[in-house]
């Protein structure tokens, strides 16, 4: 069912979503004290096999995978066997949390408080707590948050003792290790840290691919991971990992498990705590590493309005499902299932194509607020706008957004310039307002001198914290926009022309966006139906006609992505201007950030998002994948070479100067 | 069967009378020699049921008080009345009274009249009576009998013969080959694998080639200890009349009492004492089989040879597409001075495995060792006979409690291993110790002769147990597999899961039972057989959800790393699995073989390949 659910044909308008409950309001009302000693009796998992954590470490070091890697590591380092074991112990004490009710209790009660006065509300919708109770009894659960904030995870594990669901253990990465005594209270809550990079570390990913197994074999809690690896600092999602997937996805594909169920988690935020931080981190305004007391210097954060949060559990995929007729199990016959076995090349594809998908329904599931609409607006009229043309055009987005299948949270019976200065008011540290006319703008400069340089940077600060939130919508209104720019650029109304172009620019983007590898046709076809039934194209058989009224819509989709062709367009005229032999990856985004502010500085630049190290680094890696670019390894350097025709006419195609043909793609 | 003889030809003559008349001409004026033969023809026949498992006699039923009991004398159930079948039968499913009879319209036979001359003059008995041609039209597949019983027979044999010797069959096969028939061989007609299914695209003239006048014993080697037999003999006519000479050949499949010798070649049959006396192919020491192209043998009795591939194995598990076996010669032992029965509980299924496991890694495996599950041990209580005193039912009583309450076993997640010791008396207790001693290990007790010897004979009465089923809205079958030792615990909660979740999406509106047990070991793996059954009221079409079912339980057992069969056979019903199962080459092997050996299709009944 969950694969059908999956897979259909998007019906958008017809999609029926939950309703959400403000969990703060019984907080409100009761007592935390009693609420963080409240009796806590979790729905248990059937299969489960009792265990403590203590064991838990055990049963990993004893499993037969991890004492294989140990032999053969031994076998090939010449260590003994003792000492392999003994630094596999070492990992797992470093790796594993110990999760304590106390601490979680201990965190029920200090994070009721700081909620209530972070948020006005913590929405949750409670039909997907009750397909999570469910699902919890069933199989074993994977949760898939999405990953805007580190209130996430704290979030998650309070909702699920909220509501008397099993506690989970979570995916951390090892940078929060660092802060003392957080990270240990972490830890005692259910967070177990992993090296960001551990490559060719066997040993290494034995244990941490047992240790995960074990907890899901035994159903010892569910388990939590963020699919996009990090926090994404502009809101967009980002391109699925596909490492913890497998490991979770492994003990059903190798018949331990009967089935395991993936639950999608959507959590939106109305205000984003990291707002200005991570734009400044986008800048190259390097972050203070996590620390305690950066942490306590957040308290400033504490008293201020994030309005409302959003929590949305998806509905659970079941595994079982989604690799039906994908995935040919019997390929682990053939081999003791305890040695480890890189994917084969189907089962790559399936994760991908897994992943991407599961990001799709985070993004779907995502609440929008009015804000978002607003500052898309605000962002494509740099000059300002008037109030009233303003709340006039937020409605007339608002309806093809609804259209378009937008998860929208707008406010029952009340005006739209209500609705609009509401919004307005919450986000009023970046913008200017007088005499009816909204701006955004630097709010609070420091009234020193500044150079021109830092004055584009803060502009930039403000543009870039924008931006986050018209990002949030970027995925209901990608499909079309790519074909309305695709129609821009190809100087005919064929619809293989169309085709093309749309193609074109879906594979440029692809590490921009979640587009799904091999989903080219089913986007088109998904673009076309959403702009035919808005009345905005008429889809012929072979050809794709703009209707007399689908002017304006067309313009306004084409210049929602019109920051990110300009902001590659920058990189491109980078790469064959600038660049000399070695140009060293390290040097890539201070290099090229430093040639867009020129270019702002010049005049001959509006677009402030081209600063933008996400942009820069999401162009590189679509360059070298269409191999524009290409990587070489000099010493322990890495080096970049650029193939200037290439990247030159990939220029002149995002420039609309050259239409998209079959020939010069193939010379890409 | 004599009213379905009647009915049959009733049908008949309304039909075609002329068809008829001719049919009875020639199967009693023709013949006399056929006629005199019918006598003995028809007397397995005369004494099984025709649609439905085993002997006549022999039935589950509910009587007027309410209380299930077994009927005839030829089992240990027999005439005892089983008290808590009834409240698991209605636990389980939820029974629900209502018989269906039959009516029963047989097409009549596509007739090779050239053919029947020529045999005619051969002197080779023969028939197209309906009920001798329906009675080897099938198995005993599920939808083999349900289609029986609702009175919907696909395509049937048109005419049987009896060879009565390995001649008879060289005769027959050259006819077959001389008039483009088609020869479907039958010998105990117990297969569940659609094996004996008619081939409805088949155009020709169908002849079903009935081994069971084949049914001596041509000689006993005692030197050598073997023995040389004719292929259509029963199991348990073989075992018996072996046994007045001071023999066995300890090859007891659960069919024995219906199945032969050359079925259980065809099919590379298993025996539940394999552990002492081996799998058919380590019991047969020269096979002889008439194919179209000629008569294929070794030319010698040595008990084993490197001769290139070992040419019994293209006999072996064919299946009856290259020939008719017609006879064999097999190894004998002295029949067994002393038999043991036994039993262990276990607290859990996974402990019960993990003794099996190291009974099998020690090598120690009795004649027998088998291990029920939760719900099958169940389900054998059910079959429990009404205690004949109070004493006796305040010692099982007893026997619960100590289980239960004071070594504290769950009996919802006991479960049961039977053994069966067999050898001299010293040896069988000594091994017997050993057994007990592998099992405390594993918190098995010891839970008496009694319940070991029930599990068995539980054996042979399940079979019988379907058709009472089916009175009732159940149908239900068993399917078994072979899988290696770390993936077992795996495979049977995953597929019993599947059965469970099938049925569900599909509309069953009882949960099955679905439950499974272990019926052999080896030193890589086991044999496990499942069974699955539920209650069809509301289903439109019973058969098709049960064949879906059963389809995605034997997917799930080849993701598993499971076989596509351990003893049953491939058949019709598995066919479609082989080319994954023994790779696209090892197909085209067998195939090509076939092409050699049969390339005119005479033995069409389309298995395997």
């Amino acid at each position: 069912m969950a694969s059908r659910a999956l897979y259909s044909p998007r019906h958008p308008m017809l999609k029926k979503r939950d309703d959400f409950e403000d969990i703060l309001e019984e907080r409100r009302r009761s007592s935390d004290l009693r609420y963080a000693l409240r009796c806590y009796t979790p729905t248990l998992y059937r299969g489960l096999v009792p265990c403590k954590a203590s064991m838990l470490k055990s049963i990993v070091l004893q499993s037969d995978h991890l004492q294989y890697v140990i032999k053969q590591v031994s076998s090939e380092s010449g260590e003994s066997t003792e000492g392999v074991s003994e630094e596999a112990s070492l990992i797992l004490d470093e790796m594993a949390h110990c999760l304590q009710l106390s601490t979680i209790r201990f965190f029920a009660f200090t994070l009721s408080k700081a909620f209530k006065r972070l948020f006005r509300s913590v929405c949750v919708n409670e039909e997907g707590i009750q397909r999570l109770q469910q699902a919890v009894q069933e199989h074993p659960v994977v949760l898939l948050p999405s990953h805007r904030s580190y209130m996430d995870f704290l979030m998650m594990s309070y909702l699920l003792y909220t509501y008397d669901l099993p506690l989970p253990v979570i995916a951390a990465g090892m940078d929060f290790m660092s802060m003392k005594f957080v990270g240990e209270m972490l830890r005692m809550s259910g967070a177990f840290f992993i090296r960001r990079s551990f490559g060719g570390d066997k040993l290494y990913w034995a244990v941490f691919s047992e240790y995960v197994k074990t907890m899901l074999r035994n159903g010892y809690a569910p388990i939590e991971f963020f699919l996009e690896g990090t926090r994404s600092r502009t809101c967009k999602s980002l391109t699925p990992k596909t490492g913890l997937l497998n490991i979770v996805m492994e003990p059903f594909f190798k018949g331990e498990l009967f089935d395991v169920n993936l639950v999608p988690v959507s959590i939106s935020y109305e205000r984003i705590l990291e707002e200005s931080l991570y734009a400044r981190e986008l800048l190259g305004i390097p972050k203070p590493k996590e620390s305690t007391s950066g942490l306590l210097k957040a308290r400033r954060v504490l008293s201020e309005d994030y309005g409302s949060m959003y929590v949305y559990f998806g509905h659970p995929v079941s595994v079982r499902s989604l690799a039906e007729g994908k995935i040919n199990r019997s390929q682990y016959n053939l081999l003791p299932r305890y040695i480890p076995q890189k994917p084969s090349a189907d089962t790559h594809e399936f994760l991908s194509d897994a992943a991407f998908r599961l990001v799709r329904i985070q993004e779907e599931n995502m609440v929008l607020k009015p804000w978002v609409l607003i500052a898309t607006l605000l962002l494509q009229n740099p000059d300002g706008l008037d109030l009233s043309s303003l709340a006039e055009q937020t409605d007339w987005l608002r309806h093809l957004a609804l259209a378009f299948g937008a998860f929208l949270d707008w406010p029952d019976h009340e005006a739209c310039s209500e609705v609009v200065s509401c919004s307005l008011a919450l986000h009023r540290h970046l913008l200017s307002v007088s005499a009816g006319h909204v701006q955004l703008s630097v709010t609070d400069v420091p009234q020193v001198e500044t150079t021109p340089e830092e004055a584009v940077f803060h502009q930039a600060v403000v543009v870039l914290s924008c931006a986050s939130y018209r990002n949030q919508i970027l995925h209901v209104f990608l499909r079309p926009a790519l074909l309305a720019m695709a129609m821009q650029s190809a100087n005919s109304n064929r619809k293989d022309d169309v085709y093309n172009g749309f193609n074109f620019l879906r594979k440029v983007f692809s590490n921009e966006f979640i587009l799904c590898p091999g989903d080219s046709v089913q986007d088109f076809e998904e673009a076309c139906y959403l702009l035919m039934k808005r009345g905005v194209l008429q889809v012929l058989e072979h050809e794709i006609v703009m209707s007399a009224s689908g002017h304006s819509t067309l313009a306004f989709l084409s210049s929602v992505l019109d920051p990110f062709l300009q902001g590659y367009q920058v990189v491109c005229r980078y790469l064959c201007e600038e660049t000399n032999e070695n140009l060293t990856e390290k040097e890539f985004i201070p290099a090229v950030r430093s040639f867009a502010l020129k270019l702002i500085l010049a005049g001959r630049l509006k677009c402030y998002e081209a600063l933008s190290s996400d942009l820069q680094k999401n162009a590189l890696a679509a360059f070298l994948r269409l191999k524009a670019v290409r990587k070489v390894k000099v010493g322990d350097q890495v080096t970049l070479k650029v193939n200037k025709v290439a990247v030159n006419s990939l220029e002149d195609i995002l420039g609309g100067k050259i239409p998209t043909q079959k020939p010069i793609l193939a010379r890409l | 069967s004599k009213r379905f003889l009647s009915e049959g030809l009733s049908v008949l003559s309304q039909q075609k009378s002329m068809v008829v008349y001719h049919l009875i001409y020639f199967a009693i004026g023709c013949y006399e020699t056929a006629y005199k033969l019918g006598l003995s023809l028809s007397f397995r026949q005369e004494i099984m049921k025709w649609n439905g498992w085993g002997y006549s006699d022999s039935r589950f039923l509910f009587n007027k008080k309410g209380q299930a009991e077994f009927t005839g004398k030829r089992y240990r159930l027999s005439g005892l009345i089983l008290p808590s079948l009834k409240d698991w039968f209605e636990g389980t499913f939820g029974a629900n009274l209502q018989h269906k009879s039959p009516a029963t319209v047989i097409a009549p036979p596509n007739l090779n009249e050239p053919f029947i001359e020529d045999l005619k003059a051969a002197g080779v008995a023969a028939s197209h009576d309906p009920e001798d041609r329906v009675f080897r039209a099938h198995g005993h597949c599920l939808h083999e009998i349900f289609a029986l019983r609702e009175g919907r027979i696909g395509r049937v044999p048109d005419m049987v013969v009896w060879p009565s010797c390995h001649s008879d069959v060289e005769k027959i096969v050259e006819l077959a080959c001389k008039h483009n028939v088609c020869l479907i061989p039958y010998g105990g007609g117990t297969s569940v694998s659609s094996a004996l299914e008619c081939p409805h695209e088949e155009t020709r003239s169908i002849v079903s080639l009935d081994t069971s006048q084949m049914n001596r014993i041509l000689w006993i080697d005692e030197k050598n200890l073997t023995a040389h037999v004719e292929a259509g003999i029963i199991g348990q006519d073989l075992e018996r009349q072996l046994n007045e000479h001071g023999y066995c050949t300890g090859h007891e499949p659960d069919s024995m009492e219906f199945s032969s010798l050359g079925g259980w070649v065809a099919t590379r049959a298993s025996g539940m004492k394999k552990n002492i006396y081996g799998n058919i192919e380590d019991l047969v020491v020269h096979i002889k089989m008439v194919t179209p192209r000629g008569v294929i043998e070794k030319s010698c009795l040595g008990p084993r040879m490197s001769t290139g591939p070992d040419i019994h194995h293209f006999i072996l598990g064919s299946e009856g597409t290259l020939g008719v076996v017609t006879e064999v010669t097999m190894k004998i032992r002295p029949i067994p001075e002393y038999q043991k029965y036994g039993s262990v509980v276990f607290p859990n299924f996974q402990q019960g495995v993990a003794c099996l496991r190291e009974v099998a890694r020690q090598r120690c495996a009795p004649a027998s060792i088998r291990l029920m599950d939760n719900e099958q041990f169940q389900f054998g209580h059910a079959l429990k006979p009404q205690v004949s005193s109070i004493f006796m039912s305040f010692l099982d009583g007893l026997k619960k409690f100590y289980i239960t309450k004071f070594k504290g076993f769950d009996p919802h997640h006991l479960c049961v291993a039977t053994l069966l010791f067999e050898g001299d008396r010293g040896k069988v207790l000594q091994h017997e110790k050993q057994v007990y001693d592998i099992a405390a290990k594993f918190g098995g007790l010891a839970a008496g002769e009694d319940n070991g010897q029930r599990g068995y004979m539980l054996t042979f009465v399940i079979a019988y147990l379907r058709d009472l089923g089916m009175d009732y809205y159940v149908i239900g079958e068993s399917f078994e597999t072979s899988v290696p030792w770390d993936r077992v615990l795996d495979l049977c909660r995953n597929v019993k899961e599947r059965i469970v979740r099938e049925c569900k999406e599909r509309g069953v509106q009882f949960p099955p039972l679905s439950t499974c047990r272990f019926t052999q070991t080896y030193d890589a793996g086991a044999c496990v057989y499942f069974y699955f059954a539920f209650n069809y009221r509301g289903l439109s079409d019973p058969v098709h959800v049960y064949e879906q079912v059963e389809h995605a339980a034997r997917e799930e057992i080849l993701a598993n790393g499971g076989s596509l069969s351990h003893h049953h056979g491939v058949g019709k019903l598995r066919k479609e699995w082989m080319k994954e199962s023994v790779s696209g080459v090892g197909l085209g092997m067998l195939k090509s073989v076939k092409e050699y050996v049969d390339p005119q299709n005479i033995f069409g009944n389309r298995n395997l390949l």
